[in-house]
């Protein structure tokens, strides 16, 4: 059959897919797939093969450098004699491997966007790319039509599964077949912000009446819509999923919203330790979940946006900076004081607790009753201060209104806030538990964990009992009761309540800060630990998983073997095959440049000396023969008056011109000699690498082919 | 409580009554009868926005900086049985990719024919519409992709207009088509810096 697919088993597409987080150039990548392709079938790729890079596609079409951080590329087979023309796309979450930087952050985001919704930009920027690259594809090759595969493994799962969901033309579907391994299963939420039709069908069915009831519905009634719709959308049988049975992606799929949708051929055990995981999570309760969600859906855009501070003001409705000119006008507020106290120094005023309202008050209260004259010379100056102390109080007064938003804002969300931190509390206790039981992290890093969590949760509600004191009518602390009164002494004691409160929430604030930071301060590898095994790593331990001869193992995308009964030796073949073709490549360009050495030397010196001597005797041959015809000469070394006494008739040359030296060929000789044994010298060791290899699995024919095929790179 | 007396500041409108929404519009006044200007923080284009339609925020709000921004916001009156929904999404694609924005909206509406080209001074417009039967009513599509002539920038328009409950329904199919192309002809995109 002709155009048959070409990448046949798992291990073979999952290695490929395992090459998408290698950053490699194009043509490493061509020739990895050779090799890959090599070492699975024993045989040669039999198509040319063209690599596109979502980068460069996308960017030259864009007007924006910006890009959403999807990544992908097409890999195209194409050859007329073997009637093939299939592309295969494989799509990458921006999570990892993005030039270099490994941020767990990224990561969470991305998942945080699926289980939200959030993800549109990644599902466009994929949508365009596989798009430009099919037609430019075709444009180049139309005498097969073209068939296309997708590719994704982790979130790139995720991608290319959806994109398989939202066709472009009625019943033809953009890929025949859809591989997703250790993949995050679309949810109901991402679906319906990025399907429009989709979504006029949920608020239908389920009559909502505003789009955020969506996460209202019941998981289970969703999930069984979303599937049923999708089922009659698109012919399903052509998502292939494959899982490991620990997958971090899998456990924590089972919450609420992630559809089933495709077929999985089972699960590979990859690692038996981890089967709790989705057990656990399974027992969270529903109610838990959604307010988690809720939670997430705000968290998502703000931090990446303004990092910490935007984070809190769209959490708690805290704004630092206005809290912090009021307590800023207070700090110069308490210098005035400070002032008038050193001016009536001598008086022993008591000024003992500054920030205490009652001390400040009967402070202010006997400084503006004092009789000024008393003070002789320093009567003037005492006026401006108290001049400058009204001033101040006015000031703070304008401050504390200003601020006063901000603090109904916080009493609004904080409360909301402090149940899902609550939630996130309970929850994730046992599910800490269970990864410090297996090794995941430590006991020491779970207790951090909880106890800045812990920490977070009691400066919230420190905050939130803070505020309900300032905002209750029913002490006298009420708002326009304490500003607008004109008891100077109320206004005061108001101003201190209010500085104080404005300190606590700082202080709390900080401290939210300061746990915020040990959580990320966290040794957070064990995220990483999630990560390898979701990512580059967990492809690893799928493609070891895959392999069928137990002889057979991966590391790196480097296939390992070891000889029949001695499963104690692996041998790197892949690195042993390279080793010997570079070996001997780098042999040959040392024996062709000795070969051009060669050359230059013979025409550089034995050809050119010859040449110069035929000049030469050529030369005495024309003079030999034609005398006359140098007659002038005489001219030039005769002095003869005009009309001439003489006659050249004939000329005899008298030279002897020696061979080429025969010391200097012998020295020239001899180095080359020398340089070319040892040139096989190093053959022979590369060959001699590769003898013993294929020694030691003689009964291997695939090895011996192995070291002969050239893959290129 | 202090928060009801701003509210009572602003206009007695949907739009600025809800948190997130009033944050994404500049300025209370109405541009035509009914309809603010919403200004995009991408600095990419303006559109109208009926004083009524409100965006639940993220995920109904997303942005990537000031490449691409996807909004989807609604106006709903169960009293006078309609549901207006909108789904706008901002790109850094013009026309040289409209073949691909075509496609990611066909496949957002599930719509599988052809497009009628519309031009304006400054825009082209790629236009369709469908109808969906719902439980209770039918769903009317109305649905384009902008792009700009000037520069490489495009916006994806979806307007869907059905009633709540089809008893009493008050929909003109050919208003609702009016008012759709209304919109997306007074999409206007900024030129570039």
């Amino acid at each position: 059959m002709c155009n048959k697919e070409l990448l046949n088993t798992d291990v073979l597409r999952a290695r490929i897919m395992d090459l998408e987080y290698e950053n490699l150039s194009e043509r490493e990548i061509e020739g990895e797939i050779r090799r890959i392709y090599f070492e699975e079938s024993g045989k040669k790729l039999p198509t040319d093969i063209s690599v596109y890079r979502s980068d460069d596609i996308l960017e030259e079409r864009r007007e924006t450098k910006i890009d959403s951080g999807f990544d992908g590329t097409v890999i195209h087979f194409q050859s007329e004699d073997q009637k093939i023309n299939q592309a295969i796309t494989i799509t990458r979450g921006s999570e990892l491997g993005e030039k270099d930087t490994w941020r767990p952050i990224d990561w969470t985001y991305n998942l945080i966007g699926i289980y939200v919704g959030g993800t549109d930009n990644q599902y466009q920027d994929a949508k365009r790319f596989d798009d430009e690259v099919s037609r430019m594809i075709q444009e180049k090759n139309d005498k097969l039509p073209l068939v296309k595969y997708g590719y994704g493994h982790s979130l790139g799962g995720n991608n290319i599964t959806i994109l398989q969901m939202m066709p472009d033309y009625e019943g033809n579907l953009r890929f025949k077949n859809v591989y997703a391994i250790n993949d995050a299963a679309p949810t109901a939420y991402q679906l319906a912000v990025i399907d429009s039709e989709f979504k006029v069908l949920v608020k239908s069915e389920f009559q909502l009446s505003t789009d955020q009831d969506i996460y209202k519905i019941p998981p289970d009634e969703l999930k069984t819509f979303t599937e049923e719709y999708y089922k009659n959308k698109i012919d399903e049988t052509t998502i292939h999923h494959l899982t490991s049975e620990e997958d971090m992606l899998y456990g924590a799929s089972s919450v609420r919203g992630f559809l089933e949708i495709g077929g999985r051929d089972g699960f590979l055990d990859t690692d038996p330790r981890f089967t709790g995981i989705r057990e656990l999570v399974d027992k969270i309760p529903d109610q838990d979940l959604r307010t988690i969600q809720m939670f997430l859906s705000n968290f998502s855009t703000e931090y990446n946006e303004d990092g910490f501070d935007g984070f809190m003001k769209t959490l708690t409705g805290f704004n630092p900076l206005v809290l912090d000119s009021a307590l800023s006008k207070w700090d110069e507020f308490s210098e005035t004081v400070k002032s008038i106290e050193n001016s009536v120094d001598g008086f022993e005023k008591p000024f003992a607790e500054l920030k205490d309202a009652d001390s400040i008050w009967s402070f202010a209260k006997e400084t503006m009753s004092l009789p000024f004259d008393l003070f002789g010379a320093n009567l003037n100056f005492q006026k401006e201060l108290v001049t400058g102390y009204s001033q101040t109080i006015a000031n703070l007064t304008v401050l504390i209104v200003e601020a006063v938003p901000t603090i109904v804002a916080m009493a609004n969300k904080i409360p909301e806030l402090i149940r899902t931190v609550k939630v996130l509390y309970k929850n994730l206790d046992p599910i800490l538990q269970a990864l410090v039981d297996v090794d995941f992290i430590s006991q020491v890093e779970k207790d951090k964990i909880i106890s800045n969590i812990k920490e977070i949760e009691t400066s919230l509600v420190e905050i939130q009992t803070t505020i309900d004191k300032l905002l209750d009518p029913s002490l006298n602390l009420s708002l326009s009761l304490t500003l607008n009164t004109m008891n100077p002494e109320e206004q005061i004691k108001g101003i201190a309540e209010f500085i104080a409160a404005f300190q606590t929430i700082k202080d709390e604030v900080s401290d939210i800060k300061e746990a915020y930071e040990g959580l990320m301060d966290v040794d957070t590898s064990f995220i990483e630990n999630f990560s390898v095994s979701a990512h580059a790593h967990g492809l690893d331990a799928v493609i070891n998983a895959l392999a069928k001869d137990k002889n057979i193992s991966y590391v790196h995308n480097d296939i390992y073997m070891s000889p029949s009964g001695k499963s104690e030796i692996k041998v790197n073949i892949s690195s042993s095959v390279r080793i010997y073709q570079k070996g001997l490549a780098i042999s040959q360009e040392k024996e062709s440049n000795v070969n051009r050495l060669k050359a230059l030397f013979d025409n550089e010196f034995i050809d050119d000396y010859q040449e110069r001597k035929q000049k030469i005797m050529s030369k005495i041959h024309t003079m030999e023969s034609n005398p006359t015809q140098y007659s002038y000469l005489l001219s030039q070394s005769l002095w003869y008056p005009v009309g001439g006494y003489y006659k050249l008739t004939n000329i005899n040359v008298n030279e002897h011109l020696p061979p080429f030296p025969a010391s200097y060929h012998q020295s020239f000789s001899q180095m080359i000699q020398t340089i070319q044994g040892e040139i096989e010298k190093e053959k022979l060791l590369v060959k001699k690498i590769r003898d013993s290899i294929e020694e030691l699995f003689s009964e291997e024919k695939k090895i011996s082919n192995m070291f002969d095929y050239h893959y290129g790179r | 409580m202090k928060k009801e007396v701003d509210r009572e500041e602003l206009p007695n409108t949907a739009a600025f009554q809800d948190e997130f929404t009033r944050s994404l519009l500049d300025s209370p006044e109405e541009v035509e009868e009914g309809y603010y200007l919403f200004k995009s923080k991408t600095g990419g284009y303006s559109m109208l926005w009926p004083k009524n339609a409100v965006t639940d925020g993220p995920p109904f709000y997303q942005k990537t900086k000031d490449s691409f921004e996807k909004i989807q916001f609604y106006d709903r009156s169960e009293k006078e049985n309609y549901d207006f929904s909108f789904s706008t999404t901002y790109s850094t694609y013009g026309e040289s990719s409209i073949e691909s924005s075509l496609n990611i909206l066909s496949s957002g509406v599930s719509y599988f024919g052809e497009y009628k080209e519309i031009e304006t001074e400054k825009t082209r417009i790629f236009y369709a519409k469908k109808e969906l039967p719902l439980k209770l009513s039918t769903a009317y599509f109305y649905f384009g992709y902008i792009v700009s002539k000037g520069n490489q920038k495009g916006l994806e328009y979806i307007y869907i207009a059905q009633c709540i409950d089809e008893s009493n329904c008050e929909i003109e199919v050919e208003k609702e088509e009016k008012k759709a192309l209304h919109y997306m002809k007074s999409v206007t995109f900024n030129k570039d810096e």
